[in-house]
């Protein structure tokens, strides 16, 4: 018997203010909402504040984590927070969290920047972190505000992404088996250019502020300050290396296929999803589909749809779960987690 | 799948009905040829075997020419 990490809560926290598909439908009548989302499965993204940052997304949905009474801020020796939208450049957010949420200043606390694959990495390291005996509770933050980077009248991503954060508590139990991992990863820079922010960091600090009233496709050059998608790029990527990144898993944890009780994939929406579950043969109600009432949210997808299998009793204790991230960077990685 | 078989599907895709649809049609003539039905083009292909190139089809201006990227023979 030896000290494993586990997932022992997940938590989540959308903000408020709702953007439907009727909302969309009313404001843009000729981008054909309705057909999107029959290939979506989006109805409703959540969207921040103006003055609302992922941070504070972050900061509730630890709450509501540490209200559901599996850990308290005191038990907190570690924090990781997975943004692509930090409140600022200098000092990292997750040290502005330690205090707001009254964590010990004998935490670990760091930011690390990744897309839809994030999930999986921050459970990867959070389990370095506790079988290297680094840490007992780490708490894993993902948070992310999209809906900021997008231009009002790009159909391609407005109708997909959403605001949202989750809250996963991961911490050292007694078990004779690992409970989760074990890990693969990928990446492939060279799609960089495929979902992208251009302006704002050190490569493009200054750009023109897009005229709003224009779609993006309908301009000579994308907006640098707005999220750019190639849809079509994306789609093709997936198609090739998710079926890889899920050979690879069952390989490396010598499992097959109905060894596992279910698999939760990032929520990139539903099109994608069901085209992966036909590819890779896995049975319906063996496979999450939790997109709809909160759309894209990148990094927080995964743990939002385990947080719906938790609540339909598909995830359950001695349940095997399958988990798969992908998307911006390009970056993918995959785990298993033991109930 | 045959040439036949992927224009009916293509049809679909672009919401109109298959007999509206052959090698010398316009793409530009087919007004639900959009990114969402070339994410829609590159799942039929991968469907029959196909890794479809994106970059491939944005110069395709006929849908003949769509279902030869496609790797489609006539």
């Amino acid at each position: 018997m030896r000290s494993c990490a586990a997932i022992r809560g997940i938590e989540y926290h959308l903000p408020v203010a709702t953007l439907t598909t009727a909302d969309l439908s009313e404001r843009f009548p000729d981008w054909g909402v309705e057909r999107i989302e029959s290939r979506t499965g989006i109805h409703t993204r959540h969207i921040a504040a103006a003055d609302e940052c992922a941070s504070d997304l972050a900061y509730e949905a630890a709450l509501k984590l540490f209200a559901s009474g599996v850990a308290g801020p005191s038990d907190i020796d570690f924090l990781i927070l997975c943004t692509q939208y930090p409140d600022y450049f200098v000092p990292t957010t997750a040290c502005t969290l330690q205090s707001r949420l009254g964590l010990r200043t004998d935490a670990g606390a760091m930011d690390m920047n990744l897309g839809t694959s994030g999930f999986v990495y921050a459970l990867g390291l959070a389990k370095g972190l506790i079988e290297t005996g680094q840490a007992s509770n780490v708490l894993v933050l993902t948070a992310d505000t999209y809906s900021k980077f997008i231009h009002p009248l790009d159909r391609s991503v407005r109708t997909i992404f959403g605001d949202g954060a989750a809250a996963t508590l991961v911490s050292g139990i007694d078990s004779d088996q690992p409970r989760i991992g074990p890990f693969v990863y990928g990446t492939d820079g060279s799609g960089a250019q495929n979902i992208i922010v251009k302006g704002g960091a050190a490569r493009l600090p200054r750009f023109p502020v897009a005229d709003q009233s224009v779609a993006p496709e309908d301009m000579p050059e994308r907006p640098a300050g707005h999220l750019f998608m190639d849809g079509a790029e994306v789609f093709a990527f997936t198609l090739s290396a998710v079926p890889a990144l899920f050979d690879a898993l069952l390989r490396k944890s010598a499992l097959s296929r109905d060894d596992i009780d279910l698999f939760v994939f990032h929520q990139a929406n539903r099109h994608i999803l069901e085209t992966l579950r036909k590819k890779l043969a896995i049975p319906a109600d063996r496979f999450v589909i939790a997109i709809g009432e909160s759309g894209n949210t990148v990094s927080s997808t995964i743990p939002i749809a385990m947080k719906h299998a938790l609540g339909d009793g598909r995830i359950a204790p001695g349940k095997t779960v399958a988990l798969l991230g992908y998307g911006m960077g390009l970056s993918w990685g995959g785990t298993i987690v033991r109930w | 799948m045959t040439r036949e078989e992927i224009r009916v599907k293509f049809a679909e895709i672009v919401e109109v009905s298959p007999a509206e649809v052959a090698d010398d049609t316009p793409l530009e003539s087919l007004a639900a040829w959009d990114s969402v039905a070339m994410v829609s083009f590159v799942a039929l292909a991968d469907e029959a075997g196909v890794k479809l190139q994106p970059k491939s089809l944005r110069s395709c201006s006929t849908v003949g020419q769509l279902f030869d990227a496609a790797g489609v023979s006539a």
